[in-house]
């Protein structure tokens, strides 16, 4: 496959060799095996060691070779020369990125701005000003969730999943019960004249109240997601618990760059960054006991649009090895002595 | 409604299994009519995913159950395509079990429509989720080829030329499956720069995906300028889909990452 017509010294033969390319190919199998299965905090002294950087260089150098040499002895397959190259562009991109990207976190509380940050090679100057102008949190009502329910007098325990929305009568099987879904409290709390309110949209408190019907009557009942242990309600022999973990909508910044000449407001979300003069800069995290607080991720980094090109490339690659093997299969085989497969 | 239809399906799919170790006794019924009850299975196994995206108002690939029962019907769909172009029923048997031992596991499985954590919701997740599950559906199938070769390549007669065969087809099924893995793993790292600002961040599933992806690159090479084949080739083929099942199922619970939904 390789150096089919180069000729070089020995160690260049080695290195350029279908033998070396598999050896390499193992080593990188292996240690990245490892280093997935090593608790998080080994996991950056592998990956960011000086010899796995050795590895990748070294097998770069190999696939540099390989697919020059195959470049020379089999022109027309463009799809496998096209994909061996690729990886090379990959690669070379990740090293753009590993010298030349800058990345670091910075964290706002609403009203502050920040005109630096701290990247992993030292503090970077931002030649504007990024100000937070509002941070949002956002959660998700239970759109669908279980109901658990126990029966004294007969023993019964069971579980619906309820969509509340429906405003549907479930049946307990075995009993003369019933119940429906009646309204949600994301934060319940009680006033002073004991009437039940919600206090915010944040889930710190999560409740439903349950219309029960049963032989005796009807009655409300509140049932709380993070108190399972509390029953209110007159009829004690039928117990409810409402199963439902709150899970976050939606994280928002609004911000404001300030520049010398102009202002320009942008949301960032997650999977959706906002860009500024080369730097972009990502919705990384939020801190729910610091509710005004945001954590962004500011990124400036060349290698990634090489990166990208280089995954098209693969694909594309690909793709044509593909079409290229239906036409010769149809075609006729290739002449014996030269490997173009 | 999905719940019961998914019931079905598995039925139908038992009923598949049946007729298929009923086999060819006096005449080819059975398999014909286990491969028909096949079909009418993945009809309502796509209708299970297609009302399963209806009431979620979102695509159906963000947990567990989820992505169980497309695994399956990726399974399923592959066997029914190469199985029409190729006539691959020796493989019904096999591909019929390992259905209904998924969707079986599936069916286990807190079935609760969960809403999308925000990292989820972005236009790649459905190239990106079906993608893979296209490629894992026919290295699953390279998988059962791989372990049916090693049983039979031992016996003489009739099981040499089956060998031969079930060698041929999994590395069809490898070549199939290869370039929709390349697709998923670059539409992931594309989609984690989308999200979190970093194309490659050495996560586990990450990390996993791309031994898999090295793995049966190795496959390939070696198959080809190597003439690795029959035997070898079965053994290596058994271990890339090992390596599949780690990323698609070991990752989630053994190591902890930016991937932990699902």
């Amino acid at each position: 496959m390789c150096l089919a017509k180069v000729k070089e010294d020995k160690i260049f033969k080695f290195i350029g060799s279908v033998k070396a390319a598999f050896v390499l190919f193992l080593l990188i199998i292996l240690v990245s095996l490892i280093g997935a299965i090593v608790p998080e905090e080994y996991r950056a002294a592998i990956y960011y060691s000086w010899w796995f950087f050795l590895l990748l260089v070294l097998f770069g150098i190999n696939l540099l070779f390989c697919s020059l040499a195959r470049l020379v002895s089999c022109p027309k397959k463009w799809g496998s020369n096209i994909t061996h190259l690729s990886v090379l562009v990959i690669l070379a991109g990740s090293l753009i990125s590993f010298f030349w990207g800058v990345r670091g976190p910075i964290e706002l509380e609403e009203g502050q701005t920040a005109d630096s940050f701290v990247s992993q090679r030292g503090p970077v100057a931002l030649n504007f000003r990024v100000l937070l102008e509002d941070f949002n949190l956002e959660w998700y009502g239970p759109q669908q969730f279980k109901i658990k329910f126990y029966a004294q007098d007969k023993n019964i325990r069971g579980q619906y999943q309820v969509v509340p929305e429906k405003e549907k009568e479930y049946r307990i099987k075995g009993t003369d019960y019933s119940f429906s879904v009646l309204r949600y409290y994301p934060d319940f709390a009680m006033d002073e004249e004991k009437k039940a309110i919600n206090k915010s949209l944040v889930p710190n408190n999560p409740a439903i109240l349950l219309a029960i019907n049963s032989p005796k009557g009807r009655e409300e009942r509140w049932v709380f997601a993070k108190h399972p242990e509390v029953h209110f309600g007159k009829d004690q022999n039928i117990k409810f618990l409402f199963d439902w973990e709150p899970m976050i909508k939606e994280f928002r910044s609004t911000v404001k760059f300030i520049d010398t000449d102009k202002q320009i407001v942008k949301t960032i979300k997650v999977n959706s960054p906002a860009e500024y003069k080369g730097y972009t800069f990502y919705q990384l995290g939020y801190d729910e006991k610091k509710p005004n607080w945001t954590t962004l991720e500011v990124v400036k980094d060349p290698g990634v649009t090489v990166v990208f090109i280089g995954f098209i490339l693969l694909n594309l690659g690909i793709i044509l090895v593909y079409l290229q093997k239906i036409k010769t299969t149809r075609k006729k085989k290739t002449p014996e002595g030269v490997r173009c497969q | 409604m999905p719940v019961n239809l998914l019931s079905v399906t598995l039925i139908a799919y038992l009923f598949a299994v049946l007729f298929f170790f009923i086999g060819p006794s006096r005449n080819k019924f059975p398999i014909w009519f286990a491969n028909a009850l096949l079909k009418v299975g993945f009809i309502l196994h796509t209708l299970v995913v297609l009302l399963r995206w209806y009431a979620a108002k979102r695509p159906p690939f963000a947990n567990m159950y989820e992505a169980l029962i497309l695994l399956a019907w990726s399974i399923i769909l592959i066997y029914i395509i190469y199985d029409i172009i190729y006539g691959i029923r020796f493989l019904g048997k096999a591909v019929s079990v390992l259905a209904l031992v998924i969707l079986n596991i599936a069916a286990l499985l807190d079935s609760t429509i969960g809403p999308l954590v925000p990292a989820l919701q972005s236009k790649w997740i459905t190239i990106h989720v079906v993608s893979y599950f296209i490629g894992y559906g026919a290295m699953s199938l390279s998988f059962i080829c791989g372990i049916y070769y090693l049983s039979v390549s031992r016996k003489k007669g009739r099981g040499v030329e089956l060998a031969l065969s079930l060698d041929n087809l999994g590395y069809y099924f490898i070549y199939f499956a290869f370039p929709f893995l390349t697709l998923g793993m670059t539409t992931g790292s594309i989609w984690a720069n989308v999200a979190w600002g970093t194309y490659w961040n050495w996560d586990p599933k990450e990390t996993c995906s791309l031994i898999t992806w090295l793995v049966y690159g190795l496959y390939l090479h070696l198959r080809i300028f190597k003439g690795w084949k029959e035997e070898r080739a079965a053994w290596l083929s058994i271990i890339g889909y090992l390596a599949v099942l780690f990323t698609f199922v070991g990752v989630n619970f053994i190591l902890p990452g930016l991937h932990s939904y699902s």
